[in-house]
């Protein structure tokens, strides 16, 4: 089933392009508005290729390893890095199709469900093609067999109906609530117990395990094997390798069970879509009155709102005793740009609380390396790492809302603060820019994390030494704040800020070089090349550089938009 | 569409948003909704289209009582609030052919009709374009033109006059909804222009408060005013001064 008829949509369309080519008027508008959709579009379906890029990069790079390495967990963290991407972006749209437009239309909830899945199937499609095709390279390092060929593309195909199905049932089970902190918990609570059920794994593969044991840890193994997704991709390739079957038939069961409760889904939607008329709060008017009441600013006698006015903009202050203490590091007047800059308001203490809430359990997984083989340590570190690497890269999508900015920390931080929006507030330059860098340094902590994952990865690649990994998480943290400041101005080109037909070639040669930068660089990092300093080097003096040259731009308002034109565009 | 509410009561946390509204509108009609923000008026449309439960009181369509389970009560009947309800990813002509699809207007008589409303809405030189690169006022007219195209027995409005609609968009808007009116449909809008609701609309319905506090045609508004000339603009200043 389609959301709309074909048949339609064609046949209006061939109308709608006869009566454009009839009429001069409409042709020069219509090749007005190509000629800048052009550029968009070419911008959109690149930008994507970037995005998912390093996707299919990782897989390649990996297939080069194997005939040095076998497949293990760099495999795993690739496997898992797709899967956690793959779950939260298909959820996330779900849930972004079905909360805010369609309860407006006339449609019953068994429609929604037929709706969703039209609309999630060609998402869906794109993540198996993607996770099938990138591993294609896996298995033509790995010498698989025609047999293996097939299983493979079985358990892809399996897959990809079992998380299409099952991020559907999700989306139709917690319409007002699909969040995305319910996801990362997922991933990492699903993480954690793989953890457990590798540790179980090698102490069941110890010379002498207690006869009592073996038992419980083999049926507790099968079960786990069933219920956590992250165990699959490493059951998968497992089974794969010996050109078996079982991870189909293992994912066969689990996608028919989801398919089948996808009516206790609709009922649950039901019921949702009911307590969601009662209740859901749409223009609660005491609210906006008082909200408007409290942003009135005040004006001056000719009724405009003056800049130093603005601060008045009803913000709210933390009143948290950390927050007390980490606003103290800010003068008076950098608190109040923090505080117009994120509304509604700075929240340093509730970062904090974010960020240890998600590296915890990455330190948590980093100290209990001591007590763990070292074929232990591998896995721990890279299934750590991969997790990180999933959010990450559902972090750079429109519907992905994992990443928040605390999480992202100093890399994110920039990225909030949208400098053009106060080129016209007469704010200086050099003022906002001290405060992010405050901001961010507060938020420092989040590098532990992006440390942790490093590490990960550097014990993956066969560095199994602590102080090796500790300097790994240092490089890749200075790395990564590096690099969040030096990309901020590409983060805020706008096409009316550069000649329209130069805006979409100079952003992508640009996003091209920070790219490229990103990957060698990480990559020097942390293999612990010799160059490495020299990288991070780099990455410090261009971000400097950059911050720099934007703040000359920006101090000669050339991102004022209320300025002419330059050209006379 | 004959259009009755009986005894409407919606509270949000202490605020009666609508207190013990009673309507009856009949088919033909234009009807505005006018009041000081907060006064109910998009809530009331909620509850009319059924986004929001009441707390008491009901609808009643055509003397059936409206429940949000009824689809074909719901097919006969649009809300045009602004363009959240429409596909920011997809093409203005996808986000109609998904919506005439919904409504069940997807026919092929009806393509002719749709690419005349395009035409008269600007819409043709935009038909490939994703709606969410459109301006805040193309993409009102996308749902606007969704709305003329299913052709509903009851449109419901949420501030059209204040949606970035440009001169041709709100004659077009106002010259359908006069036929529409002509043929039996029934118009019910929220506005905060009292110069528009005094020239368009056959019924102004006063809020405030959550209460109605006068609906009537314009002529008997003004028979009751001091001020004949401006009969909303004295209505309006006597319900701030008793509320103040």
């Amino acid at each position: 089933m389609k959301n709309h008829s074909p048949a339609f949509e064609r046949s209006l369309r061939r109308q709608v392009d006869a009566a454009v080519q009839g009429s001069p008027a409409l042709r020069k508008e219509f090749a007005r508005r190509s000629h800048l959709g052009r550029w968009r579009r070419v911008a959109a379906a690149v930008g994507w290729v970037f995005v998912v890029g390093p996707c299919w990069g990782l897989p390649a790079l990996l297939a080069l390893e194997m005939p040095f390495r076998p497949a293990g967990p760099a495999t795993l963290a690739v496997c898992l890095l797709w899967l956690g991407g793959w779950f939260a972006a298909i959820w996330a749209e779900a849930g972004e199709w079905e909360t805010a437009r369609l309860p407006l239309w006339p449609e019953s909830p068994g429609g929604l469900l037929t709706r969703h899945w039209a609309r999630l199937r060609g998402l869906a499609a794109y993540w198996g093609l993607a996770a099938g095709g990138g591993l294609l390279g896996l298995g033509g390092a790995g010498g698989w067999t025609l047999p293996a060929w097939l299983a493979w593309a079985l358990s892809v195909l399996l897959a990809t109906l079992f998380f299409a199905a099952a991020c559907v049932w999700l989306a139709l089970s917690f319409p007002p609530r699909l969040r995305s902190r319910l996801t990362t918990g997922i991933i990492y609570g699903s993480g954690l117990l793989f953890f457990l059920e590798y540790q179980a794994a090698n102490l069941l593969h110890q010379p002498d395990p207690p006869a009592w044991l073996s038992p419980v840890l083999t049926q507790g193994l099968r079960i786990l094997h069933w219920l956590l997704p992250t165990a699959w991709p490493w059951a998968w390739l497992g089974g794969i390798k010996d050109g078996a079957w079982q991870p189909a038939v293992w994912l066969l069961l689990p996608t028919l069970g989801v398919i089948a409760t996808l009516p206790c889904a609709r009922r649950r939607l039901e019921r949702a879509v009911g307590r969601a008329v009662e209740h859901d709060p749409i223009t609660p008017p005491s609210a906006a009155v008082a909200a408007s009441s409290a942003a009135t600013p005040p004006r001056n006698a000719a009724g405009e709102i003056s800049v130093p006015d603005i601060w008045f903009a009803g913000r709210s202050v933390p009143a948290g005793w950390w927050d007390r203490r980490l606003r103290h590091w800010f003068t008076a007047r950098e608190q109040a740009l923090a505080d117009f800059a994120f509304p509604p308001g700075t929240r340093l203490g509730g970062a904090w609380r974010r960020i240890f809430t998600h590296a915890g359990l990455t330190l948590l997984l980093g100290l209990a390396m001591n007590h763990v083989s070292p074929a232990g340590r591998d896995w721990v570190l890279v299934t750590g790492g991969a997790l990180v690497g999933a959010e990450a890269l559902v972090s750079v999508w429109s519907t992905g809302r994992a990443f928040e900015r605390g999480l992202r920390g100093p890399l994110g931080l920039p990225a909030t603060a949208c400098f053009p929006r106060y080129a016209v507030l007469g704010i200086g330059y050099r003022e906002l820019s001290r405060m992010l860098f405050k901001h961010s340094v507060i938020q420092l902590p989040a590098l532990v994390f992006l440390g942790a994952a490093g590490a990960g990865l550097g014990f993956a690649l066969g560095y199994g030494d602590g102080w090796t990994a500790a300097g790994w998480g240092a490089r890749i943290s200075l790395l990564c704040f590096g690099l969040g400041w030096g990309q901020r101005p590409l983060q805020f080109a706008e096409s009316n800020q550069i000649w329209p037909p130069l805006f979409a070639p100079s952003v992508l040669v640009a996003l091209a070089f920070v790219l490229g930068y990103c990957v060698l660089a990480c990559f020097a990092v942390i293999t612990g090349d010799a160059t490495s300093g020299r990288w991070l080097t780099a990455a410090l003096a261009e971000a400097w550089l950059a911050d720099r040259a934007y703040g000359r731009l920006y101090n000669r308002g050339f991102f004022d938009l209320t300025r002419p034109a330059p050209g006379g565009y | 569409m004959n259009v009755e509410l009986r005894g409407l009561v919606k509270t949000w946390g202490r605020t009666r948003a609508l207190d013990n509204v009673s309507l009856t509108l009949a088919p033909g009609q234009i009807v505005c909704l006018l009041g000081a923000n907060g006064a109910g008026k998009t809530t009331l449309l909620c509850t009319i289209h059924g986004l929001i439960a009441p707390d008491a009181g009901g609808v009643w369509l055509d003397g059936r009582p409206f429940r949000r389970s009824d689809l074909e009560l719901r097919r006969r009947m649009f809300f045009l609030a602004d363009a959240s309800g429409l596909f920011a990813d997809q093409s203005v002509l996808r986000n109609l052919a998904v919506i005439l699809r919904l409504y069940d207007a997807d026919r092929p008589e009806n393509e002719a009709r749709v690419l005349s409303i395009m035409g008269e809405l600007d819409l043709l030189p935009l038909a490939r374009e994703p709606v969410g690169t459109l301006s805040r006022g193309q993409a009102y007219k996308v749902g606007l033109a969704a709305l003329l195209a299913a052709d509903p027995e009851l449109w419901l409005l949420d501030e059209p006059f204040a949606a970035g609609l440009d001169p041709a968009g709100i004659d077009a808007l106002k010259r359908h909804a006069r036929a529409a009116a002509a043929r039996g449909r029934t118009i019910i809008y929220s506005t905060q222009l009292l110069e528009v609701a005094e020239r368009f609309a056959d019924r102004a319905c006063v809020l405030h408060q959550g209460r109605v506090h006068a609906c009537d045609t314009l002529a008997v508004l003004r028979e009751r005013a001091a001020d004949q000339d401006n009969p909303l603009q004295e209505m309006f200043r006597k319900l701030r001064e008793s509320a103040g």
